[in-house]
């Protein structure tokens, strides 16, 4: 059974430092490195323990447009996928709806059965990229999935969700799309692995195979979808918090620090 | 550049791998440049690959997995139960986060399953590992054991162990160390009984202590197999491949000090099943002495790990701590102390992977002799550039090791000092580091093992030869000039000091004993004169490539040039007879 990971660059925006605008008021992204969205890396994971359990499980990567600067494909075939597929949309309006039909072409064409996709970090875009595929598959999907807790090939999954109030198990049967939402911890057995040495020596250089959207063909659903474009960015200035030091020894400072949040109506 | 990684955010390591190691002479030695078939096409595109290795997996592992976990592996520690070692949980997580990564076979060959880098590549990963918890090292470290069997043993056995190291599905140990025989191998008592009906054709029995996982699943160990009245000393040594097995019992995991996550086992071998690895007697003059230079080189890499955290712990507590209204880092004396130490780590730093430099070399020029047929109008040239290799890796390997684990020591102590009371308490790494630290003068041999070694070969002219390949260099920039000046005029004092004691001139008459005293007395010193010597030099090298790095090496060569004055003076008076005076001092008048 062949599953795909869908996979995105976000620009990595953890250090940035100095003015985020450029002169034409959008967000500098040439100037910023990037990197493999990280959700998309627990998919991945998941994805890839699947295959750990049961080998018969083909992965393939797929991505939207060329490499900023990381090439998140080869990534991913450092840690183990099978198979990658970039996906070309020249000239086309590139919002989150429009990569999403994009991608279920692909989908189709790969006659995959199921889809992992990351909860989406980036900021400025919905949050719905899970939601957006499946509706274009016209698949149903799982979303803020943080565990595959069964998954025999052909039958029905049980999927661990982690709602607000708790988790849920729930059961889906492939075609499904599932998205995964809880940022692993680091020391999570679950957590991403990293690149593999000989996996990174082996594909080094090895040919990605691109897709054109012409050739998705009929694989392609002809409905519009999507089509916003970014005109302008205009970021919210942080409010500022003047801090104070507090002596903690002092009880006449304390009992003043006391006094003044009362007095603010900060505590009671 | 995201600051999670180990690598990336080290620059001046990044320093060492992208701009100062000489991986052109290194890859051509080895074959893996420029003819077709081999490992890379250009210089540029080898360097691009270390450089991607070291980030991800190597800096992502460290920092994102392995350093986390650091503080509660200290606290857990090893433990005996039933006969069996329990490392603590997050270790053992470690190790396979390191083999899935296929990072336990770096140096092996390619043809067993390892990545065949050459070693000072690996010298770096050992870095950023040791920066994250300084006892993994001790079990990433232990590629040698691996490699040791790749290079003397049989093809069998070649065969069946050394793909186990590499995909990380064995450990190893090595066995030397007896309760009589520790920094005196030739002492060892263990013995090695031909006996054709069992596997291997051999039996060990005796006692080891402080092994290094000793729990693990296939040891070397140095034992005695001829019969002593004929073959004494080294010569009736030899070195055998043992699996884990009914006939090796661990009796018992020490307590220690520091690298709580690496067990210190000692061993019972009865009449345990052995197979020999390459010839009969030279089991320590040949084999344990190949594995125990590489593992020194390790644990060089290991004390610049230890330097590296200390550093950037007591950096930052000093950037933030206050007291009398101001940041304890706006202090001359706080200051001076975190100059100390960068300097030190930056010296000790350039020292090492010239280290691993000549014995990448010696390795690949030597691999290349065996091939060469004698007539070879090359062959003179190839055998020549080896021992230039071999003799500088002789000499820079036991004093690379004597420095960095005394100058971590040294480092730990004032990076603790730097934190004041909290540096004393449990809640900050500089504690760990500190009790980490102190190991690293004592395994792989002493400070007084290696400075002895590394005398051998200075009395012999091979440093007097390293030092005039990079003292003979002419500088443009004035500031350059005058400090190797500076340490030209050292450099003087420094072969006075060795002429006197070679000569035996300028010092009152001695006895040969009294002489063979003073030689072993000035080891450390003129071991210590001479490597920071060669450190002054290597960083103003460093200078003309990297501008900041002219500080360092003006205030390193300031420090080392006033050290070789110290030095110096108390060599010159030469009136140490250490046994008589020693009498005097410690036993009182009685
Ligand atoms: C944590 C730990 C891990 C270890 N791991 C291993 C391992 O994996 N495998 C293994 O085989 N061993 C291992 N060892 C043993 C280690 O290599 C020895 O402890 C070390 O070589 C010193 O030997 P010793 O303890 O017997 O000290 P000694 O040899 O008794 O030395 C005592 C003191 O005398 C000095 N001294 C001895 N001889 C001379 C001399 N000729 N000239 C000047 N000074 C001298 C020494 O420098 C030292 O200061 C380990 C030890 C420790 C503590």
């Amino acid at each position: 059974m062949r599953v795909v990971v869908w996979v995105r660059e976000i620009p990595d925006t953890r250090d940035l430092i100095g003015e985020i605008l450029g002169q034409d008021s959008m967000p500098k992204w040439d100037d910023w490195d990037t990197r493999i969205d990280p959700e998309d890396l627990n998919s991945l994971e998941m994805a890839l323990q699947w295959k750990d359990r049961d080998p018969r499980l083909e992965v393939t990567a797929v991505s939207v447009g060329e490499p900023k600067k990381l090439d998140v494909l080869r990534e991913c075939l450092y840690r183990g996928v099978d198979q990658v597929v970039r996906l070309s949309g020249e000239g086309q309006p590139q919002d989150l709806l429009w990569e999403a039909r994009l991608l279920a072409g692909a989908v189709r064409r790969l006659d995959a059965q199921v889809v992992f996709t990351g909860v989406q970090l980036n900021e400025t875009e919905c949050g719905h990229k899970g939601v957006f595929l499946a509706h274009a598959l016209g698949w149903p999907v799982a979303t803020y999935v943080e565990a595959l807790e069964q998954g025999e090939l052909g039958g029905p999954m049980k999927l661990r969700r982690a709602v607000e109030q708790g988790v849920e198990l729930v059961e889906a049967t492939p075609p499904l799309v599932i998205s995964v939402g809880v940022a692993l911890l680091k020391d999570d057995p679950r957590a991403p692995r990293s690149a593999r040495a000989k996996l990174k020596l082996q594909h080094k250089k090895t040919q990605i195979p691109q897709w054109q959207i012409q050739e998705l063909g009929s694989f392609l659903e002809q409905r519009s979808g999507g089509g916003t474009r970014i005109l302008a960015f205009r970021s919210q200035p942080q409010r500022d918090f003047p801090a104070r030091r507090v002596d903690g020894s002092s009880q006449a400072e304390l009992k003043a620090m006391v006094d003044e949040l009362r007095n603010q109506g900060l505590v009671r | 550049m995201a600051s999670q990684n180990f690598y990336l955010d080290n620059e001046d390591l990044r320093f060492q791998v992208e701009k100062r190691v000489d991986w052109r002479s290194i890859l051509e030695a080895r074959g893996d440049l420029g003819h077709p078939g081999c490992a890379y096409d250009s210089l540029e595109e080898a360097v691009e690959t270390f450089r991607d290795l070291l980030t991800d997996p190597v800096g992502t592992l460290a920092a994102e997995r392995i350093a986390p976990r650091a503080a509660e592996i200290d606290k857990e520690g090893c433990r005996l139960e039933q006969g069996r070692v329990v490392l603590p949980k997050a270790m053992e997580q470690n190790l396979r986060d390191l083999a899935e990564a296929d990072l336990m076979g770096m140096t092996l060959p390619p043809g067993y399953g390892g990545l065949g880098f050459p070693t000072t590549l690996y010298t770096a990963a050992t870095e950023i590992v040791s920066r994250a918890d300084v006892s993994l090292m001790n079990l990433f470290g232990l590629q040698g054991i691996a490699e040791t069997i790749a290079k003397f043993g049989d093809e069998e056995l070649k065969k069946r162990y050394v793909p186990l190291f590499a995909r990380g599905e064995a450990t190893g140990a090595m066995v030397l160390t007896e309760p009589d025989a520790g920094s005196d191998l030739m002492a060892i008592q263990t013995r090695a009984l031909e006996d054709p009906s069992v596997p291997g054709g051999w039996k060990i029995r005796g006692v080891k202590r402080f092994i290094t996982n000793g729990c693990g699943d296939i040891l070397l160990v140095l034992a005695r197999s001829e019969d002593p009245e004929r073959f004494s000393g080294a010569r009736g040594l030899s070195l055998f491949l043992v699996e884990k097995g009914a006939g090796v019992k661990v009796r018992r995991v020490e307590e220690k000090m520091g690298i709580h996550g690496s067990p210190t086992c000692e061993l019972y071998f009865d009449d345990a099943p052995a197979f020999l690895i390459g010839r009969r007697g030279r089991g320590l003059t040949q084999y344990v002495n190949w594995l125990m230079n590489a593992a020194r080189l390790g644990v060089a890499a290991q004390c610049l790990g230890i330097g590296e955290a200390a550093y950037r712990e007591a950096l930052s507590y000093a950037r933030e701590r206050e007291q009398f209204g101001s940041r304890i880092i706006e202090f001359p004396p706080v200051a001076e102390m975190l100059v100390e130490i960068k300097t030190t780590l930056e010296a000790m730093r350039s020292l090492v992977y010239r280290t691993a430099e000549a014995v990448d070399l010696d390795e690949a020029l030597g691999a290349r002799l065996d091939l060469m047929d004698r007539k070879d109008p090359q062959y003179a040239q190839v055998k020549k550039k080896r021992d230039m290799a071999a003799q500088t890796a002789e000499l820079l390997t036991p004093m690379a090791k004597f420095y960095t684990s005394e100058a971590s020591i040294r480092i730990t102590n004032l990076a603790l000092q730097v934190h004041g009371g909290n540096g004393y308490m449990r809640d900050y790494p500089v504690e760990r580091l500190y009790r980490d630290a102190r190991i690293t003068n004592i395994y792989e041999g002493t400070s007084q093992m290696q400075v002895d070694r590394a005398m051998a070969k200075i009395t012999k002219g091979v440093l007097e030869d390293v030092l005039e390949t990079h003292s003979s260099r002419v500088y443009e920039s004035p500031g350059l000039r005058s400090l190797s000046q500076e340490l030209g005029e050292a450099k003087k004092i420094f072969m006075d000091c060795l002429d006197a004691l070679r000569s035996q001139r300028g010092l009152e008459s001695k006895t040969p004993e009294q002489w063979s005293g003073l030689r072993s007395l000035f080891a450390r010193r003129l071991t210590e004169m001479g490597a920071e010597l060669l450190m002054g030099y290597l960083l103003l090298e460093e200078g003309e490539l990297w501008e900041r790095k002219v500080s360092v090496a003006s205030h390193f060569i300031g420090e080392a040039v006033s050290r070789v004055h110290m030095h110096a003076h108390v060599i010159q008076r030469g009136a140490a007879v250490p046994i008589r005076q020693a009498r005097e001092i410690l036993f009182e008048a009685s």
